[in-house]
């Protein structure tokens, strides 16, 4: 029970506590403090300049009470400006590290170093050129990211304002600079920039996919391979030597990229029968969005041509559009369904083809 | 003092891509920086930490610390919510 004793702020009181993570994701600067500090009161909330921009709705041009992402709002300026910031840990877990390699740099020798650089511009051109995006935030923010991060670390993640990338410990991981890696990690930060998915359950899963999507869709458009041509696995060539296993997650077939007596069976479904209920990993989030990776893979193959093209303009237009950081599946699909009315027109091959993905993973909409 | 340590989560969702350490702290006196990191109730104000809401990818981590009176405290803390000192000391462990 709240009462006056324990909580002297009212909001406390009243809002929820899945109301105030949302608040925490999208409000502005003096909302996200409230929340955080309500949500954790013995935390000092961090004063971070890229946090006040994180999640930024405005109101859809000439659409009374409709809200889309800044970065869809803003007009398209004449050019985009790449500038990558790319640092070493030196193995510490100290972030951001020394840098190594600005924007321009020659490239060092380092592997780990010139293939996050080349691999963070080849990101920012997919949303560049295919999106027009400029860069994470739409407003032209450094890619900053780390490699060499901390010592024998087997994962690469995205904090909020960075990417960092272990080395692996060379059994199970060997990098984590691979282009879908770092396309999948930057691609987080575009879903926080575009009003952010909770990393929880459905939404978090969710969360997970689009970072799949772009992430494999940044290699597809590197090596210019439409959709039949592509392999759609995630992490291709990241697991170690003596595993069993192609990639992390495979689009095309959910629950086969590896087998391996050390990592066990790939844990993804592919449809919502088979659909995953754990307290385990954020509730599953790197283990359902094989459901939604799927829908998508199955839609490409429906469309053909580039992932890049309809089916990425589909998905980029509902991250953009979609207004609800706790969005289950289902909601995920109604508003692809609305991107591609949008796009293509009623009754359109893109949104007959899209239902039908989405049907045959088990989620009628 | 004994202090385990167990990793999972992170990209990869496989839990064997964790790892999972422990330390038998028998002289303080030349592992001070473990003790004084790893003590309970410093553990506990990390566990109230919150880290960045859109971070992702993230591992948690699960410490258990028994202490000289063979009373277990055990804490699960995301990544972030662990300062960067402490994150050297595991990965020394």
């Amino acid at each position: 029970m709240c009462g006056p004793a324990q909580c002297h702020n009212p909001i406390h009181c009243i809002v929820p506590p899945h109301m105030l993570r949302v608040m925490a994701l999208r409000g502005d600067a003096s909302v996200q403090q409230m929340a955080r500090a309500l949500l954790h009161q013995n935390e000092e909330v961090r004063d971070e300049r890229a946090e006040r921009m994180t999640g930024g709705l405005v109101p859809e041009d000439g659409r009374s009470g409709l809200f889309v992402s800044s970065a869809l709002a803003r007009s398209v300026p004449d050019r985009h400006v790449c500038d990558r910031r790319i640092h070493d840990g030196e193995g510490k877990a100290a972030l951001p590290g020394r840098l190594v390699r600005g924007e321009g740099d020659a490239p060092t020798g380092d592997p780990e170093v010139d293939r996050a650089y080349d691999g963070a511009g080849t990101v920012f051109e997919l949303y560049s050129e295919a999106f027009g995006r400029n860069s994470l935030d739409g407003a032209g923010v450094p890619l900053t990211a780390t490699v060499h991060h901390r010592r024998n670390y087997n994962n690469a993640f995205w904090n909020g304002t960075q990417m960092a990338y272990g080395d692996g410990d060379q059994k199970i991981f060997r990098t984590f600079t691979e282009l879908s890696v770092i396309g999948h990690e930057m691609s987080h930060g575009v879903v926080q920039y575009s009003g952010g998915l909770l990393y929880q359950g459905q939404s978090g899963a969710l969360n997970e996919s689009v970072a799949d999507v772009f992430g494999t869709m940044t290699v597809q458009r590197k090596l210019d391979q439409d959709v039949y041509a592509a392999d759609w696995l995630v992490g291709a060539g990241i697991l170690g030597p003596d595993i069993n296993g192609r990639a992390l997650r495979s689009m095309k077939a959910p629950g086969t990229a590896y087998h391996d007596a050390l990592l066990g069976q790939d844990p993804q479904p592919y449809h919502m029968d088979l659909y995953v209920d754990t307290t385990d990993d954020n509730g599953g989030v790197h283990i359902n969005s094989g459901i939604p990776n799927h829908a998508f893979y199955l839609y490409c193959m429906y469309l053909g041509g580039n992932a890049w093209e309809r089916p990425g303009q589909v998905w980029y237009r509902a991250l953009q559009q979609i207004n609800n950081p706790m969005a289950t599946f289902h909601d995920w699909a109604a508003e692809t369904m609305d991107a591609a009315i949008a796009l293509f027109g009623a009754g359109s091959c893109e949104q007959v083809m899209l239902r039908r993905a989405w049907r045959l993973v088990g989620i009628a909409c | 003092m004994m202090i385990e340590v167990a990793s999972s989560g992170g990209f990869g969702g496989i839990a064997a891509g964790g790892m999972s350490k422990q330390l038998d702290v028998t002289d303080p006196s030349s592992q001070q920086p473990y003790c004084e990191t790893f003590d309970p109730d410093a553990l506990s104000r990390l566990a109230d930490k919150a880290g960045h809401p859109s971070a992702a990818d993230l591992q948690t981590y699960t410490i258990a610390v028994t202490d000289d009176d063979n009373r277990r405290h055990v804490f699960r803390l995301r990544e972030d919510a662990l300062p960067p000192e402490m994150l050297d000391l595991i990965d020394a462990m």
